[in-house]
Order: C-alpha cells, then sequence, then structure tokens
C-alpha cells in the first residue's frame, strides 16, 4: 500500500468540512404559508369582472338562509324578518323540486327541517327533486324549530311553508304570501298541472309590515349532478322575474334610507362549493357576481389542509378563471367549529387576486370582531374609528386586505349592531311586529 | 426466514472457512487496496473489506426546505472467502444508523470466466445499477439510475464473460429489505454488453438489459384474504426524492429496458445509458363490487358494475416512464483501463485526478388527464370538475447537468466533489424551478 500524502488528505478533509459548514447556512426563507402569501404567484380578476365584483357594495350583511337562530331556516318568517331587521342579502341554497321549481332548502333531504316522517312516512332521506313542489307544500317546515330551539319557539312558526325561489324574490320585493282568515296560504289557481290540478303556487300582496328594505338574494348553487342544468333554469327564471341583471332587470321601488341593493347590479350573487357549477353559472350568467365557496378537506373539491398555500392558491386562480369575485370561506369558533380558511394570509391572498371576502358564517360578535381585525387595532373597530391604527408591535405587515369585506350570519341583528348600523328594534320585537 | 437461514448459513461457511486457513501458515498480500489472507497450499483465501463515506451535502433550494448536511453515508464491514472453485462474500452496511444486508452470497467459479451466484448481489442491470457505489464517476447514480436502476435481490445468477462479450442473467425473488405481510415479488433481469473494439488505444461498448419483474406486495388485505395486496412500484431519485417521486399502486408488473454504451480513449471516456420502463396496473373490481354491493341513492344506484370503479376513479392503465444520461470524463495522471471481469472501468491509480461533466434527464410523468388541487382528473374538464378520477403518474421531470472532479489519493482513499443544477418540473412543487447540490465525499475503502 503506498503512503497516504498527510497534506492532499488535509485539504480534502477540510473541503469536505467547508462544505458541511455552508450547510449550515439557511439561504432561503423558509417555506411556508406565512412567508409566501405575499408572493405566491395568483392571477388576478381582469377589469371587466372587476366591474362586475364593484356591484357588490362593501361590509354586507348576508343574511344565511334568512335566520337559523331566530325562525325556521328559509322559510318566509325567517327571510321576512331578515328582510326587516336590514339584511343586505338573503341567503338561500337552491333546490329543484320534480316538477322543476327552484326552491329554498339547505339539506340534502327533508328529516330535519319538515315533518316528513309523518307526512310521507319511509321517505324520509328522499332528495327534493323526488316529490313535486304541491307534495312539498303538504310539509310542515316550521313545527320543527320550535322543538329544536324551545327559546325562540312561536306559535306561529307552525305551519311555515318550504319557500321557493319566486316567494324569496317577492318578499325582497316587499311581498308576503297572501293567506286567508284562518291563517292559510291562498293557493294561485292561475298555475294548474298538466292535470288540472293545483301546481303548489300561492298568491302574494304588499306585505303590509314591510318596512322598506329591498334586500338582494345569494343563492347557492349545489353540486349539477344532483340537479342537472339548474344553472340554465335559474338564469331563466331570473330573466322571466326581471333580475337577471345582464338582461332588462326591472326596477324595484326603494325608499331612501332604507336598504336598496335590490334595485342595484348587485341584486344577485351566485355562490356555489362545486367547480362544476361555477363553470355552468359562468356560461348561463356572465356579469351576475359569483362567489367561490371555500372547504377545507383533504380532497380536490377542498382546500386541502396539508398544503394550504398551494391547494388555496389553486382554488383562487380558479375562481379567476371563471371570474368568480369573491371568495366564500368558512370561519371558526363556536358554534359551528367550521376550519377557519379566513385567516389574515389567507384573507391578503384572496384580495391580492382582486376578490372580495365573504366569509361564513358568523354566530358572536368575538367572530365578527375577530374577522373584521379588531384585536390588531387594540380591540377598535373601523366601524368605530375608520382610521384605527395598530396597536402592538407584530413584525409583520398587519393592513385591511387581511380582512373580510362582508359575511354569511345567522345573526342580521348582531351584524347590524357591530357595523353600528341602524336597527328597527331587536330581533324578538321586529318578528313580533311581523305578527309572529 | 429463507434469507435469514442462509445468511446464517453463509456466515458459518465463512468463520469456519477462516478458522482453517488459520491452521497452516499464511501469508498476507493488499492487492488494489484490499487485505488478503492467503494459507500455505493457496487452497483458501480471506479478505476482509470495509468502507467508509463521509458525505456534506448543501442544497441551493429554491422554495422548498431541503436540508443541508454532513454523515456517514456508509460505513461497511465485510469479507470475502475463497477456497477451491468457490467463493463467499458478507458485507454488511451501517450507514446513517441503518443496518443492511448489502452482498451476502455464495459463488461457484465453474470456470474461470463462468460463475454462479446465490444470495444477495446486484441483479445485473445497466452500468451504474450493477456497480458498486464506490467505482461510480459520481457520487451516487445518475437520476435515470436511482429512479429507474435496481440494485440488489435475492436470487440465483449466472455470469460469463470473455474479453470482448459480458453476459449476466438471474432469477430473484425481492430484496431482503422488504418487511411488508403479502406475497414477495420475483424477477428476472439480464445483461450484455459487447466490446468489439478494446486496444490500447480504444474501447468501444455498447450493452443492453431487460428485467420482467413481479412487484412486492404491499401489505395483506383482511377484507379480502389478499397476499397480493397493492404491489407497488416505486421510481424515486434527486434530493431528497422529492421533485422526482413516482408510485404506481396496483402494479402487476414492472418491466424495464436499458441500453448502455461506453467508450475510452486513452484519458478520456464516454458513458450513457437509457433506461425505460413500463408498469401495468389492475385491480380487483369484482370483488370490490361483491363487497360494496350498489349502494342506492334514491333516484340511482352506484356501483352497478365493476367497470363502475374505473370509469369514476380512473383506469389503471399501464405507466411508462424513461431516462438517461450521458456523461464525459477527463483522467489526468491516468488512463482510463477496461475490466473485461465487471464489463467496466477500473480505479485509476493514486494520483490521478477525474473531471467530469453529466447531462440527465428523468421523466417520470404518464399523465393523460386534467390536474386540479393535487389530483388528477380525466381530460375532459366538465367530469373532472364533477369529481371524476384519473389514475395518471406525475412524478416529476428534471434536467440535471453535473459537475464532478475525483482525486484518487491512493488505492484505499480518494476526494469527490460534485455540483447538480437541477431544472426541475413538478406539479407538486410548483414554485420550485432550479435546485443546486453542492456534495463532496471522503471515501475510504479497503
Amino acid at each position: 500500500m503506498k503512503k497516504i500524502n498527510l497534506k492532499n488528505l488535509l485539504f480534502g478533509a477540510v473541503a469536505l468540512c467547508s462544505v458541511g459548514l455552508v450547510g449550515c447556512e439557511d439561504d432561503t426563507p423558509d417555506y411556508n404559508e406565512f412567508n409566501y402569501y405575499k408572493t405566491y404567484p395568483l392571477k388576478e380578476l381582469s377589469a371587466e369582472a372587476k366591474a362586475v365584483r364593484d356591484y357588490v357594495k362593501s361590509d354586507i350583511v348576508i343574511a344565511h338562509r334568512g335566520s337559523t337562530f331566530w325562525a325556521p331556516e328559509e322559510t318566509e318568517a325567517a327571510f321576512r324578518w331578515a328582510r326587516n331587521m336590514g339584511a343586505d342579502y338573503l341567503e338561500i341554497d337552491l333546490q329543484r323540486t320534480k316538477d322543476g321549481v327552484l326552491l329554498a332548502l339547505h339539506d340534502n333531504n327533508l328529516r330535519r327541517t319538515s315533518n316528513i316522517e309523518s307526512i310521507f312516512p319511509g321517505k324520509e332521506d328522499y332528495p327534493v327533486s323526488y316529490f313535486t313542489l304541491a307534495e312539498l307544500r303538504k310539509l310542515d317546515a316550521g313545527a320543527w324549530f320550535n322543538v329544536d330551539v324551545p327559546e325562540n319557539a312561536r306559535e306561529s312558526f307552525v305551519g311555515e311553508k318550504i319557500s321557493t325561489l319566486e316567494e324569496v324574490l317577492k318578499i325582497a320585493e316587499g311581498y308576503r304570501i297572501l293567506r286567508d282568515v284562518n291563517g292559510e296560504p291562498v293557493k294561485d289557481m292561475t298555475k294548474l298541472t298538466e292535470a288540472g290540478e293545483w301546481a303548489g303556487y300561492y298568491e302574494f300582496e304588499v306585505d303590509p309590515q314591510d318596512n322598506g328594505n329591498r334586500p338582494g338574494v345569494y343563492a347557492e348553487t349545489k353540486e349539477p349532478y344532483l340537479f342537472s342544468g339548474m344553472e340554465a333554469d335559474l338564469a331563466t327564471f331570473l330573466t322571466t322575474e326581471g333580475w337577471n341583471v345582464t338582461s332588462s332587470p326591472k326596477v324595484i321601488p326603494t325608499i331612501a334610507g332604507k336598504v336598496d341593493v335590490a334595485n342595484t347590479n348587485g341584486r344577485f350573487i351566485l355562490q356555489s362549493f362545486s367547480r362544476q357549477s361555477i363553470v355552468n353559472l359562468e356560461k348561463e350568467l356572465p356579469g351576475v357576481p359569483k362567489c367561490m365557496l371555500l372547504w377545507e378537506d383533504e380532497s380536490a373539491s377542498y382546500v386541502r389542509p396539508s398544503n394550504t398555500i398551494e391547494s388555496l392558491a389553486e382554488f383562487i386562480n380558479f375562481s379567476v378563471e371563471y371570474n368568480c369575485h369573491i371568495a366564500g370561506p368558512s370561519i371558526e369558533g363556536k358554534p359551528n367549529g367550521y376550519p377557519d380558511l379566513t385567516e389574515p394570509w389567507m384573507c391578503e391572498m384572496y384580495h391580492r387576486a382582486g376578490m372580495l371576502v365573504h366569509a361564513y358564517s358568523f354566530d358572536t360578535e368575538d367572530q365578527l370582531r375577530k374577522y373584521n381585525g379588531d384585536y390588531f387595532y387594540g380591540g377598535v373597530s373601523r366601524f368605530d374609528d375608520p382610521n384605527r391604527t395598530v396597536q402592538g408591535n407584530f413584525n409583520y405587515d398587519v393592513n385591511p386586505n387581511m380582512f373580510i369585506d362582508g359575511g354569511f350570519t345567522n345573526l342580521t341583528d348582531l351584524s347590524m349592531n357591530y357595523q353600528k348600523r341602524e336597527v328597527v328594534g331587536t330581533a324578538q320585537e321586529v318578528l313580533d311586529a311581523l305578527g309572529y | 426466514m429463507f434469507k435469514k437461514l442462509y445468511i446464517a448459513a453463509l456466515l458459518t461457511g465463512v468463520l469456519a472457512s477462516g478458522a482453517n486457513a488459520q491452521e497452516n501458515e499464511i501469508s498476507v498480500e493488499n492487492p488494489n487496496g484490499g487485505i488478503k489472507l492467503t494459507s500455505a497450499d493457496k487452497e483458501y483465501q480471506v479478505s476482509i473489506n470495509g468502507r467508509i463515506y463521509m458525505d456534506g451535502v448543501h442544497y441551493f433550494d429554491d422554495v422548498t426546505d431541503l436540508s443541508s448536511d454532513v454523515s456517514v453515508s456508509d460505513i461497511r464491514f465485510g469479507t470475502s472467502v475463497r477456497w477451491g472453485k468457490w467463493s463467499a462474500k458478507v458485507n454488511v452496511g451501517f450507514g446513517n444508523d441503518e443496518v443492511k444486508i448489502k452482498d451476502a452470497f455464495l459463488r461457484y467459479h465453474h470456470k474461470k470466466n463462468s460463475t454462479f451466484t446465490v444470495g444477495n448481489f446486484f441483479e445485473p442491470f445497466g452500468i451504474e445499477a450493477a456497480e458498486s457505489s464506490k467505482n461510480l464517476r459520481f457520487i451516487g447514480s445518475s437520476n435515470t439510475t436511482q429512479a429507474m436502476g435496481i440494485g440488489r435481490g435475492v436470487g440465483l445468477g449466472y455470469t460469463y464473460y470473455t474479453q470482448k462479450f459480458y453476459g449476466s442473467t438471474g432469477i430473484f425473488a425481492g430484496t431482503v429489505d422488504n418487511n411488508s405481510k403479502g406475497d414477495q415479488g420475483f424477477s428476472t433481469t439480464s445483461k450484455v454488453a459487447y466490446t468489439p473494439i478494446q486496444n490500447e488505444d480504444f474501447v468501444f461498448q455498447v450493452g443492453g438489459s431487460f428485467t420482467y419483474r413481479k412487484p412486492e406486495a404491499n401489505g395483506f388485505n383482511e377484507s379480502f384474504n389478499d397476499d397480493d395486496y397493492n404491489r407497488v412500484v416505486e421510481f424515486a431519485a434527486g434530493p431528497e426524492h422529492k421533485f422526482l417521486n413516482a408510485t404506481m399502486n396496483g402494479a402487476q408488473s414492472d418491466m424495464r429496458f436499458n441500453f448502455q454504451t461506453l467508450a475510452l480513449k486513452g484519458s478520456f471516456m464516454l458513458q450513457a445509458e437509457y433506461t425505460q420502463a413500463k408498469v401495468t396496473r389492475d385491480d380487483d373490481y369484482v370483488s370490490k363490487l361483491m363487497k360494496d354491493g350498489p349502494l342506492y341513492y334514491v333516484t340511482y344506484a352506484w356501483p352497478v358494475a365493476p367497470k363502475d370503479y374505473p370509469d369514476w376513479y380512473g383506469e389503471l392503465r399501464d405507466i411508462e416512464t424513461k431516462a438517461y444520461y450521458v456523461q464525459a470524463g477527463f483522467l489526468l495522471g491516468d488512463d482510463y483501463k477496461y475490466n473485461s471481469s465487471t464489463a467496466y472501468i477500473k480505479r485509476p491509480k493514486a494520483g490521478a485526478f477525474e473531471f467530469l461533466v453529466r447531462y440527465d434527464h428523468t421523466d417520470l410523468n404518464d399523465v393523460d388527464g386534467t390536474y386540479f388541487n393535487g389530483s388528477y382528473g380525466p381530460a375532459d374538464l366538465n367530469a373532472a370538475l364533477g369529481g371524476a378520477g384519473n389514475m395518471s403518474v406525475q412524478g416529476g421531470k428534471a434536467d440535471t447537468y453535473s459537475l464532478a472532479v475525483n482525486y484518487y489519493l491512493s488505492s484505499n482513499v480518494m476526494f469527490r466533489l460534485n455540483y447538480d443544477y437541477m431544472d426541475v418540473d413538478n406539479q407538486k412543487y410548483p414554485l420550485d424551478k432550479n435546485i443546486g447540490v453542492l456534495k463532496g465525499r471522503i471515501q475510504v475503502n479497503f
């Protein structure tokens, strides 16, 4: 064996050590959302899309299903209450009956929000699309609420009906369902089935308790495989009703000082968790504001918790590509315990793409203060002080883009009060005034 | 169990042979940097071998953090024993706090250039994959070989070579590392290399390899009492196996072929390999359907036929990947010399410097659908947005440019320094474009 040259050995060892020492140096920022939310590549809404986005005013209060807290959700009572309370939008979940009527219902079946077990035993888990509107009118969509939320129960909620989209639009316009002396809805016998039977529609009258607010409607479409072609049906219906802002929208009289969203280009906002539905909506209702709803789950349909920034960016880019003007992320906190997709850095990304942020769903004042950023400003709300300044040394850029532009709320009254907007009374007083 | 028994038997044989040799007068030699003990009657030879790799790596990472570090990546101890026409080798690695069985085989030397081997040894496939890392020109293999090379398997092999011809074949039954439940796989692998020109001035070689493999099962499925459960093929290469990483579930067979060429002229060398793989996949949809049954969703039922699964989740179609590299070297202080018994280059002599460049293109993508949010859907966007899946494989693609300098201090010690510049394209790491890797190694072997 040859002798080892110690000088060369030393040279090699030093070279190797230098590689190791260099290895200790951190040359790039850690790859996480906190270092990359400002620079992660995002598409941005076009100027045309931004013009549509601007149909939607800022700091809106969206009455989630009318209300889930004060009245049975998505019924006439909930929507009339939200209108008179001063909500900017009535939020609904669109579904379609067997005979093609668009209506407002959240769940995939009628088990939770009706007495279907008594009326159609054995069909509790059937979807709405199995029933005709006339069949659905047999259901009581209000009595269940008195059992589930006894502290807010009212005898007058018993007998509330599932609402059609037409009824929701009429309520927004200041109408209500016409009732006879017994309080039963009056059937509209001008609309009959092919067999000559009542088709399930009711007559309307000008709401004597209407206080002049004209909210818009914020409607969610479901997965297209559940209701194939529903987006086209919706476009046709909105055009017929004068609510399609791109097709000769009708003028809805408003009163100065009252909510007047129903008479603006932002009168109807589309929303969906379904990408397929968003694509269909862009095709059927271009030029109408759209919201991409976001949920967190480890699948392609949602924002993946395992790689949130990439996944969120992918959703934003998809939203921009199909002209979604609004991001609709979930917020955390009781009572829902939803995942938080409205963190400050996330809002900054939504806003960087040019989107508005309408988060869901608000149940507490703490949530309102948190997602409006109050805790960064020493607890000061921007509705108290529009010129509020950041209190504390956070060592990162805290700015208004990190917070929401509006929210879906189950407590319109709470959100109205938080925003320092005029309210006509307490939630209970408004329900009393409406005759419930 | 079979593997443990034969390894124990090998160790016993080696120790017994060693003890027998000690009874005679023993001579000591150190050929090629090793230590060899030979009995007086020349009947027994015992070699002791070992290895230490002291490595440092620094990543010039782009966005995704990579962990630069210094490590002792490999420590080996082993021994080779030869008696008459028989020899055996045991070699155990301890690098990175892991104990791994490396070479462990018994070999019968039918003739000087004709051997049968049984045990754990390199499957004959390509140049780099069948060669010890200590003899590779760069630190570690090219991405081509890391991804689609093979390495060692437990099996029976035969090798024959002449001055111009090298042929090796074998049948193998998985690896000693496989601890998964379920059936092992098997493979048959063969390599031929022909060196039509072989003289003092110039050596030129071409060759090819082929392997057919039944991948190893990845567990045991209690529901179906299935010992054939989810056979998996994984191709991975490069920094922390992040940017080049393809996993193919439901694999039924794995075929790879390799073309190789080598040219040596004085102090210059040129080496290239092309490797292509085809993995066939399938699943037991009938059993799945029998377990699930048609699920009734009021307005429709799903699934109602075995083909509903591939129709919705995506067909487990065959996957093809390919890669190649070309490298050139220049020796300062020696000329390249060819070794017919390994069909590769002999170690340069002490004091030589070696300078190398390499280009590697590794493509582990086989995609035919749409991609969004970490998943593949069918090419039909509407179906993809509706949630239908696609079984494309996106393992990433990279072009890697490498530089290396080796210094052969002695027959036992060498210093290596490498720099790799990777141009990566992997949808799982959308922000990463260029990765730099600086590697150094002090390599000791005896």
